[in-house]
């Protein structure tokens, strides 16, 4: 044992504790500044990730391509850990009728809703629908939407000009006509709505990208590049692309409690242009008609539905405080 | 500034053409499934028939480019939208009944916006960090974050339970409402006001909170300029340097503001509308998605952007004459 203790001994001269804080204190110190500087910014972070811990289930082998609500990321993912029962099944009390309006007890965390489902597993089941259903909107107008405004800022002239007019006229529709529009035009299907989603989403992405790009231009690294004999797509991508990166990390954030809140509004106006699954608007259009006499569907839905968006708001707002101030005024 | 007025509106002509094109396009990517559905609601029973019939009044018989493209620009130029497959009638008579109450509810809410987004947001802009300026902040998070739809069902469970209050029409007891409504417009104007108090007042304070969080920090900068500190320094009364002095200079941005709100005030409005069975326009495109009824959506998404490109024409051309130093080129 003695030498081992020698040898311990030299580990802490050569580095005091007191300048080498394990990993793990450090992030919590981190995790401490946040909340005491942005309080709001921490609870919304926290409201967001209990949303997708809330929407998680054990992975499946069954790889293809991406399916909402169930098949989000390309594999099956299977019931959420958190939900305990399946949307779609019905509970009957001991006279063997269905088990409608129970209150909150242990078995149903939340009661039952007016078909004898469990309200909590279909909030659960809601939150993933909402919250992959953004994801991919997003992803998707992020993309087309940083695309666009690169190019666009990038080529300037004649180009810029048309191209901005085009997003004019997509951003002078209201975000809930246009997919309504979208919606009576096709059958109902996530997929549709995540992409109808996505095109709404296109032109605020590209305009903060363009007024970016509109100034890295200009910078000297960018006409050293040109000199060099870089591409165009070289420099795009390269040179400019990089710098848009804090800012769309930004729009990402806001813009999904955006998505999540036009996803819900849908299913609340026009429950039947939706596909039926487990939704958080859905469920608060079917509560409203019987909320006088038990309000229990009203308020878990609509109480999601605001916990959601403001805290993806309040998150957002943090982000862009601390990735990129100027966004401030948008 | 007129040429600066009349560039505007050659370029707004340009945009309110591709709006136009965006639907055309919309209607042509599946046009199968819109007949399809079109021709379920017929009094038709022959499907295949009524599907030929659908096709001939839409012209999708016709080669998409030219015939069908120009016969559908030259309807929009004499204003003809169309007639709603459901009840043959035309949309634009249709939009003319039901203009009337959602300008109503628009106005209703861009005063409550006002009247309280104006006197909190000074308050809580010259109070900088005291008490009274975080609570206010926190209430607009609040009414930012929560949506108008959440907000409005609440209010009503609320005022149901607590007041025993509800607003005369009760239709909106009915889960999924199925249209045609009763579109008449209630006569009796305290019938009428208590119809539009909730959506009202609800979509007022969402709206006010994007104002008020707008105006406090343009209130900031401006009690910040020098010009505020000579005003002190000759011992003007508060009221004087906060009212004439630092807000009339706020304002203005916030003229801009609030015509970005409109976009979301006609959004918002078409939730509101379809909650509270206010006979509107957004009712009717609600009534319209839920029919399949092709025709009204589309007169309604071309009426509401060509709304909204001239109003942000006109909030540049307020802009430019509250503030003389602005001079567009």
């Amino acid at each position: 044992m003695q030498p081992q203790e020698a040898t311990m001994g030299a580990e802490l001269a050569v580095a005091p504790p007191a300048l080498q804080r394990p990993r793990i204190a450090r992030a919590f110190g981190g995790l401490w500044r946040l909340v005491r500087r942005k309080p709001l910014g921490a609870l919304g972070m926290a409201i967001v990730i209990g949303m997708l811990v809330l929407s998680l289930g054990p992975p499946k082998a069954e790889f293809g391509l991406p399916d909402l609500p169930d098949r989000p990321l390309g594999f099956e993912m299977g019931k959420p850990w958190l939900a305990r029962y399946h949307p779609d099944d019905f509970f009957y009390n001991e006279r063997g009728r269905l088990a409608t309006f129970e209150g909150p007890s242990w078995k149903h965390w939340l009661g039952t809703d007016n078909r004898g489902r469990d309200i909590w597993a279909r909030i659960v089941w809601g939150t993933r629908r909402s919250l992959f259903l953004g994801i991919w909107a997003l992803t998707l107008g992020t993309i087309a939407g940083t695309l666009v405004g690169l190019v666009s800022a990038y080529f300037s002239g004649l180009f810029d000009l048309l191209f901005q007019r085009i997003m004019d006229a997509i951003q002078s529709f209201p975000a809930l006509l246009i997919l309504l529009m979208v919606l009576s035009l096709t059958e109902p299907s996530l997929r549709v709505l995540a992409i109808a989603l996505a095109f709404v989403a296109i032109p605020s992405v590209q305009r903060i990208v363009r007024s970016v790009v509109l100034s890295v231009r200009e910078e000297a690294y960018v006409d050293a590049a040109r000199v060099m004999g870089a591409s165009h797509r070289r420099i795009m991508f390269r040179h400019i692309l990089p710098n848009v990166i804090a800012p769309v990390i930004v729009i990402f954030s806001v813009g999904l409690g955006a998505v999540i809140l036009a996803e819900a509004a849908i299913s609340f106006v026009s429950p039947s242009s939706v596909p039926f699954t487990a939704s958080w608007g859905l469920m608060l259009a079917e509560g409203r008609t019987v909320m006088f006499d038990h309000p229990g569907m009203v308020l878990a839905s609509g109480g999601f539905i605001a916990l959601a968006v403001l805290g993806f708001n309040l998150a957002g707002d943090a982000l862009r405080d601390i990735l990129d101030p100027r966004l401030r005024l948008m | 500034m007129q040429a600066y007025i009349v560039r505007r509106l050659l370029l707004n002509l340009v945009v309110l053409f591709l709006v136009a094109t965006l639907v055309f396009v919309a209607l042509r990517i599946d046009p199968d499934n819109v007949v399809q559905l079109a021709a379920q609601g017929t009094q038709i029973t022959d499907i295949e028939e009524a599907k030929r019939a659908i096709k001939r009044t839409l012209g999708l018989d016709k080669p998409v480019f030219p015939d069908q493209y120009f016969t559908y620009l030259g309807d929009l130029l004499r204003l003809d939208l169309g007639e709603s497959f459901r009840t043959r009638t035309p949309v634009m008579d249709e939009i003319k009944n039901r203009i009337g109450p959602s300008l109503e509810l628009g106005i209703l809410q861009l005063l409550v916006a006002l009247v309280v987004a104006i006197p909190v947001g000074i308050v809580s802009a010259v109070r900088q960090d005291r008490w009274i300026d975080y609570v206010l902040r926190s209430v607009a998070i609040f009414f930012l974050g929560v949506p108008v739809f959440v907000l409005a069902v609440f209010v009503l469970l609320g005022a149901a339970r607590y007041l025993d209050w509800s607003p005369p029409l009760t239709t909106y007891r009915d889960p999924f409402p199925v249209p045609p409504f009763d579109t008449s417009a209630p006569e009796d104007l305290w019938v009428n006001l208590q119809i539009m108090a909730i959506p009202a007042v609800v979509g007022g304070l969402g709206t006010g909170a994007v104002i008020m969080r707008f105006l406090r920090s343009q209130m900031l900068e401006v009690l910040r300029q020098d010009y505020i500190r000579t005003a002190w320094a000759k011992g003007l009364k508060e009221r004087v340097i906060i009212m004439r002095h630092a807000f009339k200079n706020a304002l203005i941005p916030v003229v801009t503001v609030i015509g970005l709100v409109l976009g979301t005030l006609v959004s918002g409005n078409v939730v509101l509308e379809s909650i509270f069975i206010i006979p509107g326009i957004g009712l009717y495109a609600v009534e319209g998605v839920r029919q399949n009824d092709y025709p009204v959506v589309q007169a309604m998404v071309l009426l509401v952007a060509s709304f909204l490109v001239f109003v942000n024409l006109a909030v540049d051309v307020v802009y430019a004459w509250l503030d003389p130093r602005i001079r567009y080129a």
